[in-house]
């Protein structure tokens, strides 16, 4: 990750935060809420004025029951419910509008309990209105001199100020009844009840008029007024900034669309050009593969001079060699011949020194090893001269027949033949083979090789044999190492001499490739 | 012909990838949907907003009588199972119901509610059924809403003797009762423990009484004794306060509010004392409803009167100043006995 993926990095995750705050900011506003909150404004104001109408006509009579107005109170406590919510304090006019809430909650309650004390104190009323003109009816059937006249006329106003509505000076009436002391004034009880019963009316009277204006006098309605004032300028205020961030919001948004849309045009292009370099490659390729092939075909025919001339060389050696074998058969066979049965007459007169004795039988022995060389001369000769094509020969069928026919030679030098296993044939000519195998046994039974092994090996186990220094091995010096190794490479495999041993080492995949059966020898 | 086999390898967009691009197209692309789409409704709302006024008129229905369909508690379930949970008390001896039984017209019978431990409280059990028709709750008024009645019993030292942190425990740990709330409430806390209760209180009712059969048309449902009580029930004034579909709970008042009346009526030397005095520093008290009222002894807030004749009297001495003859107490309490209305039969189990 190197500086630039690191700025890009910041860079997206900075406007992700912008695209966050601004998408926050725009949704701040909640016109639901807003609606929620107006409707119960309406609703508290709309309560609140037939509360007041209620409590008028409850006052008055008009209102028998408390059922609406109960039901009334109940409906406002409702909605001072809806009210009640607040609002997030994210400005001053929220901050405000809370303020303004709870005040109205707060009136609200003051309000009802108020409402209470004037259903109390008009309930009480009620029944002094009720009981005030049994009262005074009770009064005048029994009236009493003893009754004193000022507290009487003060009943008397107090009735006619009550139920005939007359056109006094209400209060001072009432005050100048309750200042009556009924226990003091009155001495019969009918005077006594009036009074009584006068100076409740005057009290529930003045209570409950009291309790009323406490009712109307709280206001709710104003305080429910501010709250709508400050709702709407706060939602407009809302509004307005949510729309700012929201027209931001859409510009930030479609700048980004615009940019991601050219972003991916640009990758569009882009890929156009990756697989025009495919392409490229893909015919470079192509072409790479056609000079590997073309240098494969010419090396294939340099091999096939190489192997030709090869062959040539080959074959001239063959002639070569043909040439020695057909002489050497045939010019020095027959002085070898007679120099061995020479040789071998002379020992037999028993007439030379001892010496010289040793040195014929000496010249014997070489003279017989010169022809076994040249017998395997001739066969090498036959072989590589003949048209006769090669094939699969059975090893242990050879070995034995070798064996067989060098069984006294080999009982009587007492030497050990490690013959192989297994069994298997081996693509070559039979008589080279059994030639081969003469001669290395031959070899070994004359030299000083205790042993004399044929073993199979695997391709890469036959080394090279320093022909040079085979021959000048222990014991091997009279073996035609030469022909050895060109009879051994023409079976597939080798000759190995080491000291105190002879190996004719065949190839093992030589010997299974022409074998019907994988074999081990 | 040699080609140049250094290439400049492919280059990304702003030297971002692919995934950076196409989140940044797909963010543009919404965002400019999600901006377009919500500024016309932004405006649109802005609009009806400000032509928006009032919707809706204020509710004034005017209850009648109590309803007369079969009460059920089918939905109210929950509500009725911690009415009647042992558990909600401090020391689990004590429910709603051990006062409130539902089977005796919602109270116990007792003079004095009996709470955890057996400790006496201050106050008569008021019976719950048909609370629907008062304004303010409790002895005292004190309520404004039978939630708030609720958490008064829960945390009350002579009553349930509780609180709501407790209550919310006891709910947390049992399973099927918080499943319940959190299935029907939302949740499970005090709130919807105090809405369950509520629930369930506000459906008690006892429909069928005698006079809301005769409000209904029916002119047997009442004897001559009942009806002349329920004419004398307004002639006297006993509607003042007690009034309204439950006969009361809708106002509040001071024992004695006559007391000088009675007074000034007594004869000299008969002895006889307020009745506020009996009761120093009691203050107003909310007017007790008088549906099942004859089903619901001992009277007044103490439990202090055994005989409905006997606080008839003291009423209508103490409350309206006058003192009523017997024939007339009779009649009103005919008339008070017409207004005991049929128990749920899911509670009566008929």
């Amino acid at each position: 990750m190197n500086l630039k993926h690191v700025v890009t990095m910041f860079l997206a995750l900075g406007i992700l935060v912008l695209l966050v705050q601004s998408w926050r900011e725009a949704s701040s506003l909640d016109p639901e809420e807003h609606e929620r909150l107006t409707t119960a404004i309406t609703r508290a104001k709309q309560i609140d004025a037939t509360l007041d109408r209620l409590v008028l006509e409850t006052r008055t009579g008009t209102l028998g029951r408390h059922d609406e107005l109960i039901a009334t109170l109940r409906a406002g406590e409702d909605a001072i419910r809806d009210l009640s919510g607040e609002f997030a304090p994210t400005s001053q006019l929220r901050r405000e509008l809370n303020h303004g809430i709870k005040r109205s909650v707060a009136l609200w309650r003051e309000k009802s309990d108020r409402i209470e004390e004037f259903k109390t104190a008009n309930a009480a009323l009620g029944n002094s209105l009720r009981y005030f003109p049994q009262a005074l009816e009770h009064y005048l059937n029994h009236p009493s001199e003893s009754d004193d006249p000022e507290a009487m006329r003060a009943a008397l106003d107090a009735v006619r100020t009550t139920f005939h509505h007359e056109d006094r000076d209400r209060a001072e009436v009432l005050e100048r009844l309750a200042a009556i002391d009924p226990g003091r004034t009155a001495k019969t009880p009918p005077g006594n009840i009036l009074l009584i019963r006068a100076q409740k009316l005057a009290e529930e009277t003045r209570r409950t008029e009291a309790r009323m204006k406490d009712v109307t006098a709280v206001p709710v309605i104003k305080a429910l007024d501010d709250v709508e004032r400050l709702a709407q300028t706060s939602f407009r205020a809302s509004a307005a900034k949510a729309f700012g961030h929201r027209l931001g919001l859409t510009v930030m948004a479609t700048l980004l669309f615009i940019y991601g849309f050219l972003s991916v045009l640009n990758l569009r292009l882009t890929t156009r050009e990756l697989n025009d370099a495919n392409e490229m490659l893909e015919i470079d390729r192509m072409a790479q593969e056609n000079e590997i092939e073309r240098l494969r075909e010419e090396l294939g025919a340099l091999r096939d001079r190489v192997e030709r001339s090869g062959r040539v060389h080959l074959d001239d050696a063959t002639a070569e060699l043909v040439e020695l074998a057909d002489r050497a058969g045939h010019d020095l066979d027959e002085p070898v011949r007679e120099l061995v049965s020479c040789a071998a007459a002379l020992c037999r007169n028993g007439e030379l020194e001892a010496e010289t004795a040793a040195n014929f039988r000496g010249l014997a022995e070489s003279a017989a090893r010169v022809r076994d060389a040249m017998r395997l001369m001739r066969e090498v000769e036959r072989t590589f001269s003949s048209e006769a094509p090669t094939g699969p020969v059975d090893l242990a069928t050879t070995l034995a027949e070798v064996t067989g026919a060098m069984a006294t030679r080999l009982e009587l030098a007492g030497a050990s033949l490690s013959p192989p296993e297994e069994s298997g044939a081996v693509l070559g000519h039979p008589v080279l083979l059994a030639e081969t195998l003469r001669t290395i046994l031959g070899a070994g039974l004359a030299g000083d090789a205790p042993r004399i092994g044929i073993v199979l090996r695997e391709e890469g186990e036959v080394t090279e044999i320093d022909v040079l220094a085979a021959t000048l091995g222990p014991g091997c010096g009279h073996l035609p190492v030469e022909l050895l190794r060109d009879a051994a490479e023409a079976l597939g495999g080798a000759i190995g001499i080491e000291p105190g041993q002879v190996t004719l080492i065949l190839s093992r995949a030589a010997v299974g490739a022409c074998s019907p059966r994988p074999t081990a020898v | 012909m040699p080609r140049d086999r250094r290439r400049t390898p492919p280059r990304s967009p702003a030297g971002g990838s692919w995934s950076l691009a196409i989140a940044l197209a797909t963010v543009g692309v919404v965002g400019t949907f999600l901006a377009l789409a919500a500024v016309p409704g932004l405006v649109a709302r802005e609009i009806d907003a400000g032509r928006s006024g009032p919707n809706a008129a204020a509710s004034a229905a005017v209850p009648g009588t109590i309803a007369v369909e079969p009460v059920s508690f089918r939905d109210v379930e929950i509500g009725r199972s911690l009415f009647h949970d042992r558990r909600l008390s401090a020391d689990g001896s004590v429910s709603c119901a051990s006062c409130h039984r539902l089977e005796s017209h919602g109270v116990d019978g007792r003079e004095l509610a009996i709470g955890v431990g057996g400790r006496v409280g201050s106050f008569n059990t008021p019976s719950l059924y048909n609370l629907e028709h008062s304004h303010r709750f409790g002895w005292k008024g004190e309520a404004r809403a039978i939630e708030d009645l609720i958490d008064g019993a829960v945390e009350d030292a002579d009553m349930l003797a509780t609180n709501w942190a407790r209550v919310e425990r006891l709910v947390g740990e049992d399973a099927t009762l918080r499943v319940e709330l959190e299935r029907r409430y939302g949740a499970a806390d005090r709130s919807a423990v105090r809405r369950a209760l509520a629930d369930f209180i506000r459906r008690l009712r006892t429909p069928g009484a005698p006079y809301d059969a005769w409000l209904g048309g029916e002119a047997s449902a009442l004897d001559d004794a009942a009806r002349r009580g329920e004419a004398l029930f307004d002639d006297l004034g006993c509607n003042a306060c007690h009034q309204g579909t439950g006969f009361g709970g809708t106002v509040r008042q001071s024992l004695g509010v006559m007391d000088d009346v009675y007074l000034a009526l007594a004869p000299e030397g008969a002895g006889r004392s307020p009745i506020a005095d009996r009761w120093p520093g009691l203050g107003a008290l909310r007017v007790p409803p008088l549906r099942n009222v004859a089903a619901t002894g001992p009277w007044f807030h103490d439990g202090s009167v055994a005989s409905l004749s006997e606080a008839v009297r003291l009423m209508a001495r103490h409350q309206l100043g006058i003192e009523p003859s017997e024939t007339e107490i009779r009649d009103l309490v005919a008339f008070l006995e017409s207004l005991t209305g049929r128990l749920p039969s899911e509670v009566t189990g008929r």
